[in-house]
């Protein structure tokens, strides 16, 4: 009778907190239609972009390229233009060259070397273009099958850093990394601040003489050099016990996580706000971490969602974090490599703590 | 209605009178100048008001005794003081400078211990007050100084690097207390800071705070203990449903009203006829329950010899107690009187 009682009193009180019962369902939906629509719903190869130069004109580029663009999105494009898709604008994994007089060659049977330009960092869709060669194979096969005799050689050149292959390591340890660190710092502002109000602090530091700023600033600051160390020790960690790749610029690879971490703990500021008691930091951390991960290519590489999530994605922090840290450990930038993702970071980290300060209540203020 | 609302407006005017009520002087037998002027602070919650129009003065060397029931306003007029809410209406003005408009600099001269203790468990005792003299700006030179000698003064300089979270209620108490006043305040705000503790840690508390009184600051100290307010306060106020019902010493409160003793009888009070009393024309108020009876008078001597004949004629055993009008009853009078308009 006694455990009754305080089982309804339990009941009664888990009833009152509706965020709470709302994140219990809402939370695990939102992520399972994310990571759904992520691994089930994806563009797949299609939506992998492969410039090919056509220095031959001839037949058998022609229907080269046919075969191509049944499964890769074929864009045919000067010398100039495939480098910078490839190496600097990093929009595609790989280009082909088909060199001049090349139809002819092979229609005289011999043998043509083609050039493969990559970027190694993005080696799933690198390998997915390698296997869409394979069945190119197949397509061609009324020219006599070129690749397998071997009447046009694969030349494979790394135009983005020394390494001509990575593995998944190289994609899971620098993204779950990312993930987690995401994930504590949004669990350690949120109870922080809630902290402060649980212990009476935070209404003798709202009559402080000290802005708002500097009170928020302040604490965020302690969680940012917390999680740029986290960061970095993982980084280490898989750098040591995976032979994880760090980059050729030590200063680089440090400015870089403690540029990602700013805009991850000015963002947790946000999240914070929204947390109103310690029960709710729980449901409302692992979703938001969950979806921005699975969202900004921390699990798997952006071209596996849907077109539509892939805008969605570009326009995510966690997806300029990922970029950031590959540039440097993958394609061996310097900082001046990485000035587009560190203003866009740091554009990130501005707009999140001017938000988290509108939001930041503390005192009397937090209570009502 | 109208009626009731003047006559309660009229009750709550000669109350206030005692307002301009004589404050302390100081050694040299001189006024002391006014710290604080509050003038008509309001705080309103849509329809609610929680303070209305309260104008008190607090001066150098003062304890100002705030009391008032629970949701009388007190803790709202103290976060207001403490520039944590802004009033709906009026004004304080700390040495020259408006709790409304100068916010930065008036939380520099004020130190608030809140009701609640403030403190960092997981901070050592030194470590919390260090912490908040840097919140202050006070220089890393003298905040050392400052600390230990904070630390002498509530008797805790053997627990300076205990951590807050180990320290007993009464010890937390004081630390919440000695963190308001690391950069030395103007104004102290404390908000019932004996609230909870064991009676040796009160004693400590109110050392502390007749000692910083004596130094020479200003302090609104609120209470629900009556006793220590009478024994603790230079001028007392009562709050009642957000209106300041009474403010001034004890003793021109109590003038202000028409006893200022009371005649206790206890035993077998029950059916005792007090007409022969009522007679004399001067008794001025009679409450009584079931296990006592007491009479409000001016001046308790006089109705000595009749109540003696009243006890004697009902051959009962009844004690008779005389005391001087408290303050609980002073504040219990009051309220009441609200209540009844």
């Amino acid at each position: 009778m006694k455990t009754l009682t305080v089982m309804l009193k339990d009941l009664r009180l888990i009833s009152r907190d509706r965020f709470g019962l709302v994140a219990l369902l809402a939370v695990p939906i939102v992520v399972i239609m994310v990571i759904a629509a992520a691994t089930q719903s994806g563009a797949g190869s299609k939506s992998i972009l492969f410039p090919i130069v056509n220095d031959d004109q001839g037949p058998v580029a022609t229907a080269l390229i046919r075969a191509f663009n049944e499964h890769l999105d074929v864009r045919e494009v000067s010398r100039a233009t495939a480098h910078h898709l490839v190496a600097e604008a990093n929009d595609a994994p790989a280009a082909l060259i088909l060199p001049r007089e090349l139809s002819k060659r092979y229609l005289a049977q011999k043998p043509t070397t083609v050039e493969l330009l990559t970027d190694p960092a993005q080696w799933q869709e690198l390998e997915a273009i390698k296997v869409v060669m394979l069945l190119a194979d197949r397509e061609t096969a009324s020219l006599g099958d070129p690749f397998s005799q071997e009447l046009l050689r694969l030349h494979e050149r790394n135009i983005t850093g020394d390494h001509v292959s990575f593995s998944s390591l190289d994609q899971n340890i620098p993204g779950f990394s990312l993930m987690f660190v995401l994930l504590t710092l949004i669990f350690s502002v949120s109870l922080a601040l809630r902290e402060e109000e649980v212990s009476g602090t935070s209404r003798r530091l709202a009559i402080a003489p000290l802005p708002p700023a500097s009170l928020l600033g302040g604490k965020l600051l302690a969680r940012l050099i917390v999680g740029t160390a986290q960061l970095l020790l993982l980084l280490l960690f898989g750098h040591f016990v995976y032979g994880l790749r760090l980059g050729h610029s030590p200063v680089a690879i440090i400015v870089v996580a403690a540029a990602v971490v700013t805009s991850m703990t000015c963002f947790a500021a946000v999240v914070a706000a929204f947390v109103r008691t310690r029960e709710q930091a729980i449901p409302v951390g692992l979703a938001v971490a969950f979806v921005l991960a699975a969202l900004g290519g921390l699990f798997w590489p952006l071209y596996d969602l849907p077109h539509a999530m892939q805008s969605v994605a570009r326009l995510l922090m966690t997806s300029w974090s990922m970029s950031a840290i590959q540039d440097v450990i993958l394609r061996d930038r310097n900082i001046a490599g990485i000035s587009k993702e560190l203003i866009v970071l740091s554009g990130y980290s501005l707009a999140f703590f001017a938000i988290g300060l509108q939001l930041f209540r503390y005192g009397e203020k937090a209570k009502s | 209605m109208h009626r009731q609302q003047l006559l309660r407006k009229q009750d709550y005017e000669e109350d206030i009178r005692s307002f301009n009520a004589p404050s302390p002087v100081d050694n040299q037998g001189e006024r002391a100048r006014a710290v604080l002027r509050i003038e008509g602070l309001s705080k309103s919650y849509g329809a609610i008001a929680a303070v209305a129009g309260v104008s008190f003065d607090i001066r150098e060397g003062e304890v100002f005794g705030l009391l008032g029931l629970n949701g009388a306003g007190k803790t709202t007029l103290i976060s207001m003081l403490a520039t944590e809410q802004r009033p709906s209406a009026g004004d304080a003005v700390l040495l020259g400078h408006s709790i409304c408009n100068e916010r930065r600099t008036v939380r520099q001269m004020i130190g608030v211990a809140p009701q609640e203790i403030a403190l960092y468990p997981m901070l050592t005792t030194a470590e919390n007050l260090r912490f908040m003299g840097r919140i202050y700006g006070i220089k890393a030179s003298e905040l050392e100084e400052r600390v230990e000698q904070l630390l002498e003064s509530i008797g805790l300089a053997e627990r300076r690097d205990d951590y807050v979270g180990s320290l007993s209620g009464g010890m937390k108490r004081r630390v919440n207390l000695a963190a308001a006043l690391v950069h030395q305040p103007k104004l102290i705000l404390l908000d019932e800071p004996t609230a909870g503790v064991d009676p040796e840690s009160r004693d400590e508390i109110l050392k502390i705070v007749r000692r910083l009184r004596d130094d020479g600051n200003a302090i609104v100290y609120t209470t629900h203990y009556m006793e220590e307010a009478e024994h603790l306060s230079d001028r007392i106020g009562i709050l009642n449903s957000g209106r300041l019902v009474a403010a001034g010493t004890l003793e021109a409160l109590r003038e202000e009203l028409e006893f200022s003793e009371v005649i206790e009888l206890t035993g077998f009070t029950a059916g005792i006829d007090l007409t022969p009393m009522r007679a004399l024309g001067q008794l001025c108020r009679v409450d009584r329950d079931e296990k006592r009876l007491r009479l409000l008078v001016k001046r308790a001597a006089d109705f000595l010899v009749p109540l003696q004949k009243i006890i004697s004629r009902s051959g009962k055993s009844i004690q008779l107690k005389i005391m001087p009008f408290s303050l609980e009853d002073l504040f219990l009078h009051l309220a009441r009187k609200e209540v009844n308009g």
